[in-house]
Order: C-alpha cells, then sequence, then structure tokens
C-alpha cells in the first residue's frame, strides 16, 4: 500500500525509534506513514539553471485505501494551471486539464519518468521500503547514520540511495541519489522539520538534478497541513478530476 | 670568480657586445620562423588515449570539426543566401563539402525504417490518411500517445528542437487551410516536411540558418588552414548585404584561429605597454633617461635571445608560453634595477665607474643570481613534469630567465662602461617611506606580526572555498564572433561543437556503444552509422510493420471533405497543443511554452476552423495534393530491402566511416559540459563506454584535469627545491626559513583574496603560483643578503628597499598588463600574479624585517 506526496514528504524526515539495524530501519520508515488521511497546500518551485522559476501553488490530498493508495494533487495557481490535476491510485496515474477539460491516463512506465517535468519522478513520490528496499549502515556518528537504501528491482532508475538520518530524531535531512555508474545524480534536502498534530514534516523539500542543475522546491506553511481527516473515496475518482 | 667576470668585462666590453649583437641578428631571424600553436592536443602526452584516438579520427575522417556559418535574418532571405553562398563556398579551393539541407531524398526512401516501431505505430494514422481530416486525427495521435500520456516524460526535453519544428509545420499547415488561394508546392512542401523534417537547418523561432563546411586541411596545417578561413570568412561576410543578412562563421577551427589572433595581438599589446610601464617606473626610481634606455636594452636582447632560442629547441608557443615576453619583461627587468641601483649608488659616492661596476659584483650580482636562480627553479620544476605544455613552459621560461641574466650581467656593465660615465645626481636621502618604516616596522614588529597573522587567519578560514575552474569559456578570449555564434547556436538549435568522438572497429560494435550511450543520463544524442543502418533484426519488423501500413492505405484520396469531424480534429490539435504546453510549462520548457502559447493565442486554429466551410473548393485541392504526396512517399518507401551501406549517401558515409573502415561515433552532452557539476558526471558516463574516445572538449577538459593536478606537483617541487637553494646559499636554517615565510604566507594570503572576491584557478593561472613562489623569494633573498653585510636591517632595507620596491613595481606592471588581454585566461593569470607580488613584497619588508628585528632583540 503506498502514499504518495505527503509521505514523500513525511518520508524523509520522520521519527524513528530506535539505533536499529539498517533494515529495521527501513521498516519504522514505513511505519512512520501511520496517518489514513491527509491534506496540504504547498508551493512547488522548479528553478532551470538559467534562474529562471516557475513558480506554482497546489493543494494535495492523500488517503490510504483498503486495496490501494490514493493521492489527489490539484494546482490552484497560476491562472493557466488552476484546476489541473494529477491523480494517482495503485499504480495508476491520471492526469487532468482544466484548460482542456480532458482526462489522460498515463502508461504505467511514466512513473519512472519526471512529475509534470519536475525533478522528482513519481517513483521517488512513491516508496515502499520494506517490500521494494533493502539498506546498509555506511556510517554511524554521534548523530547520524548514513544509510546506503538498496532497490530490489533492479529497474529502478537509480542504483541505490544514500540518506542521511539524524540520531536524535531519525530525520533524514539528506538523500542522494547515484545512478547505474555510481554517480550522484540528484540530491534531496529537507529542511524546517515541523511537528504538525503528531506527524514530522518538512516544510522545505529541494530536490536537485546534479547535471541540468535544474531545482524543484516544495515549500508549505505550518498551517497548511492537517491529518486524519475525512476523505471521501470519491474525491480520488477520475470522475471528480473534472470538478 | 665574481670579481675575475668583472675584469674580463672591463677588458673586453666591446666584444662582449660585437657578439651580444650578432647572436641578437640570428635569434631575430630564428624568430621570424616561430609559430603560435594553441592546439590542446599538443599540450597533452603523445601516447595520451584520447590524443591517439584524436590522431586516429584526423587521419581517417575528413572534418570532424566543420566550419559554421551561422546566418540570422527573415527565413526567407536566409534560404536565399544559403542557395548562393553554398555555390561560391564550393568553389574555395579545400572544400571538401557544404553541407546545408538535411537528407531528404534519403529519408523518405529509408526514413521509415530509421524509426522505432512504436514510433511507427504512433504516426500510423498520419500515414495511411485519405482525408486531411484523418491526417490531423492521426497527428493529434502521435502527440496523445508520445508527449501526452506517453512512457518518457522526459521525451518533450530530449525532442525540444523536433518539436519546435513540427509546431512551425503545423502554423504553415493551417495557414494553408484557410489560405484564398491554392499554392502547390506550398502543400508538397508540408507533407514532406511532416514525413522527413524541413529542408534546410532553420531554428524554430526562424531567424538563424545554419550551413557547414567541410575542408580538407588538417588542423595540423596551420599556416594553410588559416588562410583558407580567412578566404572563407571573406565570402560569407561579402555575400551577406546582398540577402539581408548578418553571417558570420563559427566551430573549433575558426576559435583556433581567433585564439591564435587574440594570443598574438595580446602578447604584442601586453609586451609594448609593459615596456612603457616599466619605462615610467624606472625613471620616476631613478630619474634618470639615460639609464633606464640602457636598462631595456639588454632586457629586450635577452627576450630575443629566449624566444630565437624557444624556436631552435621547440619550434612554437603554446597557450602558456605565448606569454613569455611579458614574463620575461617583468621578471628580467628586475637584475638591471639592482644593477643600475647600486651602480649609481656607487657613482654618487664619488666611485669610478670601473670601480662601480666592480662594487656591481661584489655586493649585488650574487643577490641577483641566486634570485634568478629560485626564479629560473620556479620555472625548470615544470620541465619534470608528465604535461608536455608544462615542461615547454618550464624549458622556454628556465632558459628566458638564463638570457635575461647573461644579458643583464654581460651587456648591461658593458653598455655602462661606454655611456654610464656621465656623473650622477645626488638623490634624496631619507625617504617617507623609510621614516615610515622605521617608526612602524623597526619600532614595533611584535605588532606587525600579529597584524599579518589575522591576515593569515582570515584567509585561511575561507582556504577550503577555493574553486578550481572546469570552464573553458573563462579562459577564451572575450567578444570572438565565432564564441557568440556557437553560443547562439545553443541557445537556437540546442545544439553545441562540444562533442564527444568514440571510434569503432565493426558497424555492431558501433550498434552496440550507440546503445549504450543513449542509456547514459548525462548523454543528449548519439549520432553514427548505426542511426542510418539499424540493426537487421529491427529492420525486418519494420520492414514488417511498413508493408502493412502500406497495404492500408487507401488507393484514393477521399473525395469529401468530413467538415464536421476536420473541425473536431483541428480543435482536439487546439486541446493537444494546450496540454503540450501546459506540461511544458511545469517542466520548465520555456521555447516550446512561447511557442505554443504563440500560436494558439493567435487564434489561428480558430481562424482556420471557422474558414473551412467558405473555403471548401480549396481544401478539396489540397487535401487531393497534400494526400497523394503523402500516399506517394509512403508507397515508396523502402519496405522490402534492409538498408545496407551502399544506400547511405555519400555525405554520411564520409562522415561516419573512416577511410581505413572504422566507424566514427559522434556524443552530444545533455547539458553545457563547461559546468562544473555536469562536467564530472558527463565525463565518467561516457568514460564507462567500451571505446576510445576523444573531441576537442574532451581534450580540453585533460588539459584542465592534467594541468589543476601537475600544477600542485610542480608547486611543492619548487618549494623543496628553492629551500634546498637558499640553504645552500645562507647556510644558515634561520634564514632560509626567514627568506621561505613570505612566499609561503603569500601563498595563503593570495588564495585569501580569491576566495574572498570570487576569483578561481583555471588552467592557465594556475602556472602563476610557482612564478610567484620564484619572484616572491627575491626579495628577501635580497634584503637578508644585504642584511648579512651591514648587519643592520634599517641599512639594509635603505640600500636596497628602493630596489626591491621598483622591481615589485616593474614585475606588477609587466604582469598587469595581462589584465587588458581579451583571452581571459592571460587576464587571470596578470590578476594573480599582481595580487601574489604584491603580497610577496609586503610581507618581504613587513613580515620578514620584524622576524629579523624580533630575533635581533632576543639574541641582544
Amino acid at each position: 500500500m503506498r502514499k504518495i506526496f505527503i509521505s514523500f514528504i513525511v518520508i524523509f524526515c520522520r521519527t524513528l525509534l530506535f539505533a536499529l539495524t539498517a533494515d529495521e530501519i527501513l521498516d519504522k520508515m514505513d511505519d512512520v506513514r501511520d496517518y489514513k488521511t491527509a491534506k496540504m497546500n504547498a508551493t512547488m518551485k522548479i528553478i532551470n539553471r538559467d534562474g529562471h522559476t516557475t513558480s506554482m501553488s497546489l493543494i494535495s490530498y492523500e488517503k490510504t485505501g483498503e486495496e490501494e493508495d490514493m493521492s489527489l494533487m490539484r494546482f490552484t495557481e497560476p491562472a493557466r494551471l488552476k484546476g489541473t490535476a494529477i491523480l494517482t491510485v495503485g499504480d495508476n496515474i491520471w492526469y487532468y486539464n482544466n484548460r482542456t477539460n480532458r482526462v489522460r491516463l498515463l502508461s504505467k512506465s511514466a512513473k519512472k519518468g519526471s512529475m509534470m517535468g519536475s525533478s522528482f519522478s513519481y517513483e521517488d513520490m512513491d516508496m515502499n521500503y520494506v517490500d521494494d528496499y533493502t539498506a546498509e549502515i555506511e556510517k554511524e556518528t554521534d548523530k547520524e547514520y548514513v544509510l546506503k537504501i538498496i532497490p530490489k528491482d533492479k529497474d529502478k532508475t537509480y542504483k541505490y540511495l544514500l540518506a542521511d538520518v539524524r540520531k536524535d530524531d531519525f530525520i533524514a535531512t539528506k538523500v542522494e541519489y547515484y545512478n547505474k555508474n555510481d554517480l550522484k545524480y540528484k540530491e534531496l534536502i529537507s529542511k524546517d522539520i515541523v511537528n504538525i498534530g503528531g506527524h514530522l514534516v518538512a516544510l522545505f523539500v529541494s530536490m536537485k538534478e546534479i547535471g541540468s542543475q535544474k531545482i524543484t522546491n516544495f515549500e508549505m506553511k505550518e498551517d497548511s497541513a492537517e491529518f486524519d481527516l475525512r476523505l471521501d473515496d470519491k474525491l480520488f475518482s477520475e470522475r471528480y478530476l473534472k470538478k | 670568480m665574481l670579481i675575475k667576470i668583472a675584469e674580463l668585462i672591463k677588458k673586453r666590453y666591446k666584444i662582449i657586445l660585437a657578439v651580444s649583437f650578432l647572436f641578437t641578428a640570428l635569434c631575430i631571424w630564428w624568430i621570424s620562423k616561430l609559430e603560435l600553436n594553441m592546439r590542446m592536443e599538443d599540450m597533452l602526452p603523445k601516447n595520451q588515449p584520447t590524443v591517439v584516438a584524436y590522431q586516429n579520427a584526423l587521419d581517417n575522417f575528413v572534418g570532424i570539426d566543420l566550419i559554421n556559418v551561422a546566418i540570422e535574418g527573415r527565413e526567407e532571405d536566409i534560404i536565399s543566401y544559403i542557395e548562393d553562398t553554398r555555390h561560391k563556398v564550393s568553389k574555395l579551393d579545400n572544400v571538401d563539402e557544404v553541407i546545408y539541407k538535411s537528407e531528404t531524398d534519403f529519408i523518405k526512401k529509408h526514413g521509415f525504417l530509421l524509426l522505432k516501431e512504436r514510433e511507427l505505430e504512433s504516426i500510423e494514422g498520419m500515414l495511411t490518411a485519405s482525408s486531411l481530416k484523418d491526417f490531423v486525427g492521426g497527428l493529434n495521435d502521435n502527440f496523445e500517445k508520445e508527449y501526452i500520456a506517453g512512457e518518457d516524460s522526459d521525451k518533450m526535453r530530449k525532442d525540444r528542437q523536433e518539436m519546435l519544428g513540427v509546431f512551425n509545420t503545423i502554423e504553415d499547415f493551417l495557414n494553408t487551410l484557410k489560405a484564398p488561394e491554392v499554392d502547390k508546392n506550398k502543400v508538397k512542401k508540408l507533407s514532406d516536411e511532416f514525413l522527413a523534417g524541413p529542408k534546410y537547418m532553420i531554428s524554430s523561432d526562424r531567424s538563424m540558418g545554419l550551413m557547414f563546411v567541410k575542408t580538407d586541411i588538417p588542423i595540423t596545417e596551420v599556416m594553410v588552414l588559416v588562410p583558407f578561413i580567412d578566404k572563407l570568412e571573406g565570402v560569407i561576410k561579402d555575400n551577406q548585404k546582398a540577402h539581408n543578412v548578418k553571417a558570420g562563421i563559427g566551430g573549433f577551427l575558426v576559435l583556433q584561429r581567433d585564439e591564435m589572433n587574440t594570443s598574438m595581438r595580446d602578447m604584442k599589446v601586453s609586451s609594448i605597454l609593459s615596456i612603457i610601464f616599466i619605462f615610467l617606473i624606472f625613471l620616476i626610481g631613478f630619474k634618470l633617461i639615460r639609464y633606464t634606455i640602457l636598462a631595456i636594452i639588454p632586457l629586450i636582447i635577452g627576450i630575443i635571445w629566449s624566444m630565437g632560442l624557444t624556436y631552435i629547441f621547440v619550434g612554437w608557443l603554446n597557450s602558456f608560453t605565448a606569454m613569455m615576453g611579458a614574463i620575461l619583461i617583468g621578471l628580467g627587468i628586475d637584475y638591471a634595477i639592482h644593477i643600475i641601483a647600486l651602480y649609481t649608488e656607487e657613482r654618487h659616492k664619488g666611485t669610478s665607474v670601473e670601480d662601480s661596476i666592480t662594487k656591481v659584483y661584489e655586493k649585488s650580482v650574487k643577490g641577483i643570481i641566486t634570485g634568478s636562480i629560485t626564479t629560473s627553479i620556479g620555472f625548470m620544476m615544470f620541465v619534470i613534469s608528465t604535461f608536455p605544455a608544462f615542461r615547454e613552459f618550464g624549458f622556454t621560461l628556465g632558459i628566458g630567465i638564463i638570457c635575461t641574466l647573461l644579458a643583464s650581467i654581460f651587456i648591461l656593465p658593458s653598455l655602462l662602461l661606454i655611456f654610464g660615465r656621465k656623473e650622477v645626481k645626488r638623490m634624496e636621502e631619507e625617504s617617507v617611506a623609510i621614516k615610515l618604516y622605521e617608526s612602524t616596522v623597526v619600532k614595533r614588529p611584535s605588532l606587525v606580526i600579529i597584524f599579518i597573522a589575522v591576515l593569515l587567519i582570515l584567509s585561511a578560514v575561507r582556504f577550503k572555498d577555493i574553486e578550481f575552474s572546469r570552464n573553458l569559456k573563462d579562459i577564451e578570449a572575450k567578444g570572438l564572433e565565432s564564441l557568440e555564434i556557437n553560443d547562439k547556436m545553443i541557445e537556437k538549435f540546442d545544439f553545441s561543437n562540444d562533442i564527444t568522438l568514440g571510434i569503432t572497429k565493426t558497424i555492431e560494435e558501433a550498434h552496440k556503444i550507440k546503445d549504450q550511450a543513449e542509456d547514459l543520463d548525462t548523454v543528449g544524442m548519439v549520432q553514427s552509422i548505426a542511426n542510418y543502418i539499424p540493426v537487421q533484426k529491427e529492420q525486418q519488423k519494420r520492414m514488417k510493420l511498413l508493408a502493412g501500413i502500406k497495404k492500408r492505405i487507401k488507393p484514393e484520396a477521399d473525395s469529401g471533405l468530413h467538415l464536421e469531424q476536420l473541425k473536431d480534429e483541428i480543435m482536439r490539435l487546439e486541446a493537444n497543443l494546450i496540454e503540450l504546453s501546459d506540461l511544458a510549462y511545469i517542466g520548465g520548457e520555456t521555447k516550446i511554452v512561447e511557442k505554443i502559447d504563440k500560436l494558439v493565442n493567435s487564434n489561428l486554429i480558430q481562424e482556420t476552423k471557422d474558414s473551412l466551410d467558405g473555403n471548401a473548393d480549396n481544401l478539396v485541392k489540397i487535401q487531393k495534393l497534400f494526400i497523394k504526396n503523402i500516399k506517394k512517399t509512403v508507397l515508396n518507401a523502402n519496405s522490402s530491402k534492409k538498408i545496407t551501406l551502399e544506400d547511405i549517401p555519400r555525405t554520411i558515409k564520409e562522415n561516419y566511416i573512416g577511410k581505413d573502415g572504422t566507424f566514427l561515433t559522434t556524443i552530444y552532452p545533455k547539458e553545457d559540459v563547461w559546468t562544473n557539476e555536469f562536467q564530472p558526471l558527463y565525463v565518467a558516463e561516457i568514460q564507462s563506454l567500451d571505446m576510445p574516445l576523444t573531441g576537442s572538449s574532451l581534450l580540453s577538459i585533460e588539459v584542465m584535469n592534467i594541468a589543476a593536478s601537475e600544477g600542485k606537483k610542480v608547486l611543492l617541487l619548487v618549494v623543496c627545491a628553492i629551500f634546498i637553494i637558499l640553504l645552500i646559499d645562507f647556510r644558515s636554517l634561520k634564514f632560509a626559513t626567514f627568506a621561505m615565510m613570505p612566499m609561503a604566507f603569500t601563498l595563503v594570503l593570495l588564495v585569501g583574496v580569491m576566495v574572498w572576491t570570487g576569483m578561481k584557478f583555471d588552467y592557465v593561472n594556475i602556472i602563476a603560483l610557482p612564478i610567484i613562489i620564484g619572484i616572491g623569494v627575491d626579495d628577501g633573498v635580497h634584503l637578508i643578503h644585504r642584511y648579512l653585510i651591514e648587519r643592520n636591517i634599517v641599512i639594509a632595507m635603505k640600500s636596497t628597499g628602493r630596489a626591491i620596491l621598483l622591481t615589485t613595481l616593474t614585475t606588477m606592471a609587466a604582469f598587469g598588463t595581462m589584465i587588458v588581454s581579451k583571452y581571459q585566461g592571460f587576464g587571470s593569470f596578470g590578476k594573480l600574479l599582481i595580487i601574489g607580488i604584491g603580497w610577496a613584497f609586503l610581507l618581504t619588508v613587513l613580515l620578514l624585517s620584524s622576524l629579523i628585528k624580533v630575533t635581533e632583540k632576543a639574541s641582544e
């Protein structure tokens, strides 16, 4: 069962419980997603190497379904994107364009690619550590673990991740993505971690593509996230996309 | 020994001068043959795999480095210019080929077999269309399958140029549908463009066109290549006015010519300016024109000897040694300053000319020789480097130092014996600077030491932030048209000259490498013969698929227009464009956003839709022509015979198949290869490919990497060697260490200034470090030598202070002239030397004196 956008922000910043083995840490990373539903307002900024910045606001909903996790991300700004949305139910991704009022089901393999042209892939935002990964502790200091997270599926776009996990609250503040040639090609930074309703959330998450220098920042305010609220399954339907 | 030399000079000065002038004349003749060689491959070891592969590519492939002709103007003017100019250019000697259009005939014939099966399936609707409605529907299907709901979400970025071209074709197509008259040629052109792409290489904003000129002159033949490029440029420029366009040339060969010309210009300008500045400083320092002229004569002679001997032993000047004139002016004048300073001091005391010469040899020449040895060691250490460019630099400058030293200690005293008999005026006894020196350094040496310690700490805290630039653009000349054209090409065509070349022995290997390279994250595009001859198995599948498509083509175009459905498809096209634009907007693909938004907001789509009902007669004609042409192209396309080498056009074959039967693969990086972040990723990834790699950008990167690592090695060797020389010279660990300290701390402060001001090391300015050490230690050597004679730091400073100040100022002036260089590498080299030498002087005067004073007090 997978969760998307909010889980992504929580996963890299949530407290892990004890000084554990690497695989136990992975277990805990999945365990931290202990909410049933979530809602969040965020800003997504894409900054190209030449400094050109595209700024978007969005509202995101998530729900742990009985069979599948569901998420909906809907743009609220700028005007040209207002209402445009991405719906994910399990492995299916739909793209809705408000200007044309059309819904498209993306191909299954689109998950590996960039999410709407950002530095994140759909795959980055949907990670199930227990089922899909193994881990090794690369380094341990007084304050943090450096965890090497290796996907079981060799078809993943990255070969492994290196995550800096703080010991006091087990928050991963930095995650480096390494490709098949052992070269770092992406870097994720999580900052401004706050506790919202018992859930640790990063108010600022930044993904940088090393080669292109393209950066995608997710930013949100402390009062913009809610957990375990009532969300109807209809919200995550193809039909609702057009509403 | 030195006194004996002084006696010899006094006896034989006329013979010395005569021999010197004769040798100078010979050297001038040698200099006339000296070449400037800026080629990267000649800077690297000959057995370096990249160099071997580059030589191999040069030997087997004609024109691996093309000359780009960029034409700016209106689309129709650009095309008329291309058609006219290509004839004129191809008539020039040494032009192998002018590439001005894409191989549309080959693409129309075999192009469908070059498409992946999925791509072929995506365009089936367009290929089998029997009406305009079907065709636009097929186009819509293709957009939706490939870009909107496709599996590769990065495809838009990869296909950016192709997509922009398609939007232009769509724009023309819509304009044709609503036009009041049917232009048959335009309809045919449109159907060809949809299937085979545009004929000419025109940018997506239709403001720039490209042609490529292939020459048979190898890059090694600089003397033939430069006049050829000049001639070609003449033709290109002469023709621009007649067609109302702006045209220019670029590419690696043109850049080489431009950099050579710029370096020569920089060399001349900085040498002349150096001489002028030094003349002025000398005049202000000594207030004697006669002695100023006498000091400059041996300097110029020494430099002429150095350059003449460079021709004999090396044969050319490279990117580093091109600066030798200015470097030697800055360093060589120091010897004359020390000689003239002591000579005039002695003459002022009433000593005779002959005895003054003896005194010069007695008191000053030892220090001069030690100083020149430390400086030449700074250069000579480069000779043991494994980097040929450094070896040439070290050898050339090492010889240069020896030549200017010999000229100074033999020719200057000889000249003084003839022209130095004029009485020397009394000079100011005590300057303000000396008073200040006494009140600070002499009276409060500890305070000075603390002040310097604070500066050192401020520098040291930022030490880790110093960067080494891997960006060739930080070094190249500013304001060159060839560089501007390269930047414009990247902007307009997403195309750069910074390609990597690889050679394989078989076509199967070429396929393997192409597949491997295309899988790399940092690679944008791969071009090789494999692009034109897919593997047999794939060809088989595509032939089958195409044969099926052909069968599904209706024998005739529909007689009806299906207007309502056509309108629906046109509105679907608008929706697809809007969605594409939004996806491009989120992905930061600004060019695509601008292009589509312009198209959608122009109302062209709506106007076309609205015009259909009133333009039915024309539309029937357009449909008939358009569908007929599409059908003809598809039916004539090869679906029965696998593509073989015989089918490939000569141009393509020559590009990718070598004289020895090997195959060339060209790899285009996805991003700018000159950024510090992308470059190591790209280099590491392409090196995982199983073939020898080369290319001008790769050679440049290797030069930079080797320069960085060798630079550090040489620096360490220079420090060690100089310390040993100082130990031998002073026979005292204390004074050898004292002499080293200003130089060592100079490096710390230099790096501090660089970090605080945002300067970076690069492959040219890195060589300034050993030079700064070599020069920086000189001031201390002179001061300690005089102190050991006088045993009083104030007297020692009074006697040598002016000479040290003047040598520092002249050296700074000589190197400072490099800042006006167009070639940025020379400019940053000059800046580093000015800062380094400035610090070395200040630290010698302040720190070294303070240390001597403090130890004096301690021993008292």
